[in-house]
């Protein structure tokens, strides 16, 4: 047992801060780093974030634990999870979640050789940001009763359906795609995936969807003939649910840097309430705030310590059958727990917007209060998750 | 970061397990909560042998130096098999004198802890029940060689077994902590009944005369030796109670397998899975944060944000725990006869013992700069 960061990581946790006290403007208003939905749908935003993707990719910070062949830098997990939580308690967007966090360590480990080859290097060198594709309209956490189908028709795979919930495809390079190539198989055996370039295909059809937060960046993608190499199949025919089980399983550890966003947003929060009077005492010696705010503080504490452990098994090659869900599951309900939390200290000024008036906080916890709710859904609802944990961690009986 | 235990922390909790499984049976335990003294003799004798109580002391002072993580393996596996006796309340002593006491009481008392011949108990708490100097309204006088004590003392935890007391008493400017011979004349000890059928009680201090060298620490300045005491004791707390949480984890999740209704294994419902998922998961969070608190507190790290997180989220965490444990079992759960209820009664003694959920938030908060 040691929690104490080695004098490497920790130099490397001051180099990444320099970094971006160096690179991030003083004035720049921070991104939701988390779920990255203010990077696709703000253009300002997007556009900053692809600067410093490619300034993270000069410092090869981008797929750092990959392999040297591939532009990584072997890095042991630890340092990727550093990084992350870097930018994200500091906001700094450009570090594309889906490419380095959840479809490059998919490729790497299940793709082949040219798979790797060709995708891997792109990412690194800060080139792509990449999607999913998974919801249907009448697939959710059913996710096997998709219904968009592929079918190879000489050379290429001819492909129909629908997508929805593609959070950034509408500006993203590269889609990692899942219908079924066989619909007389089992759900787990027909299911193929594909590597597309939805922006550039003809046969794609998209609309992004307004979340109540004002911002688009979900999508419905529909897909009438689309023609793709038959080498746009990723994984092997029929093997689109064990790519989804990687995707997933490399994605929830990364739920627990999501905290590490609460965690600067809290530590603003309290700032605010020791400057704010109310009542002509500084909001900060009311018994009532100090014990919710504490409680929020332990609360991401307790995750912190969660995730590392994930992560340490992971870079173990031990298998987190139960672990990494349920620092997904901590990790979002947690962080929602701390945004409804500072609504309710902020009070009435809490339901104020970013340009309103006597405005605390630039209106990002309203912002983020709202988009937690679209959170609770991503990459598995909070139930799919305790089913699991039940299911794969605690062998509990199937239903 | 390493999560990994080392081999002498591994062999240790194997150890201690094994022994705890063969020894501390629940037929024991229930006997003890019955029991006058409220512990076996033969047994403590044994784990003294084993160096139980001198884990932490280093070897100078008979003790078998280990750090304060080692010991809260060791509480872990007493809190998995609800260990009755005075070992927390002794060893937790014994650190004060270990890192308070002079030259003298340091080879005075703890060899005698560490082989078992010596037991102490902590007479902090007094009527008004907090944890803080102003709640101390015991005065000390100093007559001569002697100080002497006037005032009560509660939920003084195995004063029925102990040899000595530390005592904090109120002293010209400020608290000071006194090493009294238990059985010194004018203690009056009353023991109360509690939930968990542990062994606290009242302590009345009537003229009670304790010699000067028997001041712990400096005359005074005995809050800082009470407050080191509290945070050892929140995380040693913490640390029963982790494995006590998973032993009752574990002990749900198997009856939710065995127990059938519908035709159906209870577990296979996902209103009880969710259940079970919610309960290993707060197991899991309150494990790590203990880890971390203990890992600092035995590195000599500054920790007292880390012990109060842990102390405030494992207090709540068990008792969700252990009120979902009871929910899965149903009715058979709250009977006397159920090993359940063991945990369910000592899980509120351990919340509320070093600090419950809201002193140690308001803990956090000060330690933030809140």
């Amino acid at each position: 047992m040691n929690i104490k960061f080695s004098a490497d990581e920790e130099a490397f946790r001051q180099e990444v801060r320099d970094f971006i006290k160096k690179e991030v403007p003083s004035d720049f208003r921070g991104a939701d780093t988390d779920c990255q939905y203010e990077e696709e749908a703000r253009e300002d935003i997007h556009k900053f974030a692809g600067e410093m993707r490619k300034k993270l990719a000069a410092k090869g910070w981008l797929g750092m634990t990959w392999p040297k062949e591939y532009g990584g830098q072997e890095a042991p997990f630890m340092y990727d999870f550093i990084l992350a939580e870097e930018l994200n308690y500091n906001k700094v967007p450009g570090r594309d979640l889906y490419g380095c966090s959840i479809v490059g360590p998919t490729i790497l480990r299940i793709g082949t050789e040219e798979d790797k080859q060709r995708y891997i290097p792109e990412i690194t060198k800060g080139e792509v940001t990449w999607s999913e594709g998974m919801s249907e309209p009448e697939a959710g956490s059913d996710l096997m009763s998709m219904k968009s189908k592929a079918e190879l028709k000489g050379d290429e795979w001819v492909i129909n359906g629908e997508k929805i919930w593609s959070s950034g495809a509408h500006v993203s390079d590269r889609y990692l795609l899942f219908v079924k190539t066989d619909t007389e198989v089992p759900p787990h055996k027909g299911i193929s995936c594909f590597i597309v370039n939805i922006n550039d295909t003809p046969g794609v059809t998209m609309q992004t969807i307004q979340h109540m937060d004002g911002l688009f960046a979900f999508n419905s993608v529909w897909m009438e003939d689309m023609k793709v190499p038959k080498d746009a199949l990723f994984g092997g025919e029929g093997n689109g649910f064990k790519v989804i089980l990687e995707t997933l399983n490399f994605e929830r550890p990364f739920s627990g840097s999501v905290m590490t966003y609460a965690t600067g947003v809290l530590n603003q929060l309290i700032e605010y309430c020791k400057q704010t009077k109310r009542n002509g005492k500084p909001m900060s010696e009311d018994q009532v705030i100090r014990q919710k705010l504490a409680d929020c503080a332990t609360r991401l504490e307790v995750g912190r310590m969660m995730a590392y452990n994930v992560v340490w098994m992971q870079n173990q090659g031990l298998p987190t059958p139960k672990e990494s869900n349920m620092i997904k599951l901590y990790g979002i309900e947690s962080t929602k727990k701390v945004y409804d939390t500072a609504m309710q200290i902020l009070g009435p000024y809490g339901q104020l917007d970013e340009e309103s008036k006597c405005t605390p906080l630039r209106g990002e916890v309203k912002y983020l209060y709202m988009r937690a709710i679209g959170l609770m859904s991503a990459g598995g609802t909070p139930e799919i998750m305790r089913n699991t944990i039940a299911g794969a961690g605690l062998r509990m009986p199937r239903g | 970061m390493d999560f990994q235990f080392t081999e002498e922390q591994d062999m240790l909790r194997n150890f201690a397990r094994s022994f705890m499984e063969d020894k501390i049976t629940k037929e024991h335990v229930r006997e003890m909560e019955n029991d006058e003294l409220g512990f076996s003799e033969d047994l403590w004798k044994e784990m003294a042998e084993m160096g139980w109580m001198g884990l932490v002391f280093p070897e100078e002072y008979g003790g078998q130096g280990m750090g304060f993580f080692e010991l809260a393996v060791l509480l872990e596996e007493m809190g998995r098999a609800c260990c009755p006796g005075p070992f927390f309340s002794t060893v937790l002593c014994g650190m004060s004198i270990m890192d308070a006491g002079s030259e003298d009481q340091k080879k005075e008392y703890l060899p005698k802890i560490g082989d078992g011949s010596l037991k102490m108990a902590l007479a902090l708490l007094e009527p008004a029940g907090t944890l803080s100097p102003e709640g101390i309204s015991a005065q000390a006088t100093a007559e001569g060689d002697d100080y002497v004590l006037n005032g009560t003392k509660l939920f003084v935890s195995d004063a029925n077994a102990a040899d000595y007391l530390l005592v904090a008493a109120k002293t010209g400017n400020g608290i000071t902590m006194f090493v009294a011979d238990a059985k010194s004349a004018g203690i009056n000890t009353t023991m109360l009944t509690t939930i968990a059928s542990d062994k606290q009680a009242e302590v009345v201090l009537e003229n009670v005369k304790v010699p000067k060298a028997n001041v712990l620490g400096e005359v005074d300045k005995g809050w800082d030796v009470a407050q080191k005491i509290i945070q050892r004791g929140a995380i040693g707390k913490c640390a029963e109670i982790i494995g006590g949480a998973q032993f009752v984890l574990d002990m749900t999740i198997e009856y939710s397998k065995e127990r059938v209704q519908f035709g159906k294994p209870i577990g296979s419902f996902q209103a009880v899975q969710h259940h079970g998922a919610n309960m290993a998961t707060d197991v899991d969070g309150s494990k790590f944060i203990t880890y971390e608190a203990a890992w600092l507190m035995g590195e000599g790290e500054p920790c007292a944000k880390e012990i109060s997180m842990a102390k405030a989220w494992c207090s709540d965490a068990y008792q969700r725990i252990l009120t979902t444990a009871h929910q899965v079992h149903g009715a058979i759960g709250f009977t006397m006869d159920h090993d359940l209820q063991l945990y369910f009664r000592r899980g509120k003694a351990a919340e509320l013992a070093f600090g419950d959920a809201d002193y140690h938030r308001e803990m956090v908060a000060c330690e933030m700069g809140v």
